[in-house]
């Protein structure tokens, strides 16, 4: 039987080779794609994490102006600006920036009689957005716009009742 | 056996030199395709339990550490505190929570020998004493993984007229995935080697005071 395995002439032809190196190429490139892909979906979760973090921080400032004026805009010179777009540096990609844009949409007073008749709040929400780079970013040059949107309502007496802010 | 050892069969000189590149040629790619999967799926590990452990930090700062063998009402985070006292070098922040008992705790979170810790007092005694939150005991070689860039606490706006205040929690700690080769120069080990991750945090502090 060994004899048979090792002295036969029978053996791999040249399109059995052929063939197994078209799989390999195959499973070499998926492989590889693979990679690549979870590098950059890694990438732009931290990103989306920052992003939210960022959003996150201009509406504590905000509640400090509802806290302190009673309104989300501020009025006072020394506070804090808000409801201005801000921009924001969420990584450092190939050695440049990866800028972000926070924009605030108009707050719009809102009455919910399940919370109370006396009661209503400003509804507010913000959009930050940015161009991620795509996969093998350095070869194409390619970028997908994302958004992500936070909302917050902040609530006081109704103004109807006289009891503002 | 002894016709298989002693036979002069085999594949000739010609069948090898074709042969062995050829087998080269299939298993090269793979083979490089595996290392490169092997190598990332390292570095996102390490990329991701870098954002996990600090984002753990930060809520720890935010909401409160509980220290082992106690319970939930001795965790005091900066959305608890009634004042908070930020350190010269800005590296440490003691955060005395809103209560009025007598046996109240208070906590410091502070860096101590590049290591983020921190302690919980009742008075002048110590209630749990420098536990380290960051970084994880991960190791590359004798050099620790994971290491602190920054970590600060901010009054946001000191010249707000009129309470409360922000504080502003800004942490950048890096990851090393692999040591410095011999080849690679400062600037191949920066962009190949290690991974810097940033965050900042502001936490409104309601009616506290900041000294």
């Amino acid at each position: 039987m060994y004899n048979n395995y090792i002295r036969g002439n029978k053996g791999f032809g040249l399109i059995t080779i052929m063939i197994i190196a078209v799989f390999a190429a195959i499973a070499a490139a998926g492989i590889f794609v693979g990679a690549v892909y979870v590098r950059a979906k890694t990438s732009e979760n931290y990103h989306r994490r920052k992003a939210l973090l960022l959003l996150r921080n201009q509406f504590e400032i905000i509640q400090m102006n509802w806290q302190l004026n009673g309104k989300i805009v501020n009025s006072k010179p020394n506070d804090p600006p808000s409801l201005r777009d801000v921009e924001v540096v969420l990584d450092v990609v190939n050695g440049r920036p990866l800028k972000g844009t926070i924009n605030f949409r108009t707050p719009t007073v809102v009455q919910d009689p399940l919370v109370s008749y006396d009661a209503e709040f400003v509804k507010l929400e913000a959009v930050i957005s940015w161009d991620e780079p795509y996969i093998m970013n350095e070869v194409f040059e390619r970028k997908r716009k994302i958004k992500m949107l936070l909302r917050d309502d902040f609530y006081r007496k109704s103004q109807s009742t006289g009891e503002g802010s | 056996m002894k016709k298989i050892l002693t036979t002069r069969g085999g594949y000739t000189l010609i069948e090898l030199i074709v042969g062995i590149p050829l087998i080269a040629l299939i298993f090269l790619p793979l083979g490089l395709s595996l290392t490169f999967m092997v190598k990332t799926f390292q570095e996102v590990y390490h990329f991701t339990n870098l954002q996990y452990e600090m984002m753990t930090v930060l809520d720890q700062v935010r909401v409160g550490y509980l220290p082992k063998n106690t319970t939930p009402d001795v965790m005091i985070g900066l959305i608890t505190a009634e004042k908070v006292v930020i350190n010269s070098a800005k590296n440490g922040i003691t955060i005395y929570p809103v209560n009025d008992k007598p046996s109240r705790l208070d906590a410091s979170y502070f860096v101590l020998n590049n290591e983020i810790r921190c302690s919980g007092a009742q008075g002048a005694s110590k209630v749990w004493s420098n536990e380290i939150l960051f970084p994880p005991p991960d190791k590359l070689g004798r050099r620790k993984q994971y290491r602190i860039k920054e970590f600060t606490f901010e009054n946001l706006y000191p010249y707000a007229h009129v309470e409360p205040k922000i504080i502003k929690v800004k942490f950048a700690a890096e990851v090393r995935y692999r040591n410095q080769s011999d080849e690679e120069s400062i600037t191949d080990d920066m962009t190949y080697n290690l991974r810097t991750v940033e965050y900042e945090m502001y936490v409104f502090l309601g009616t506290s005071v900041v000294d």
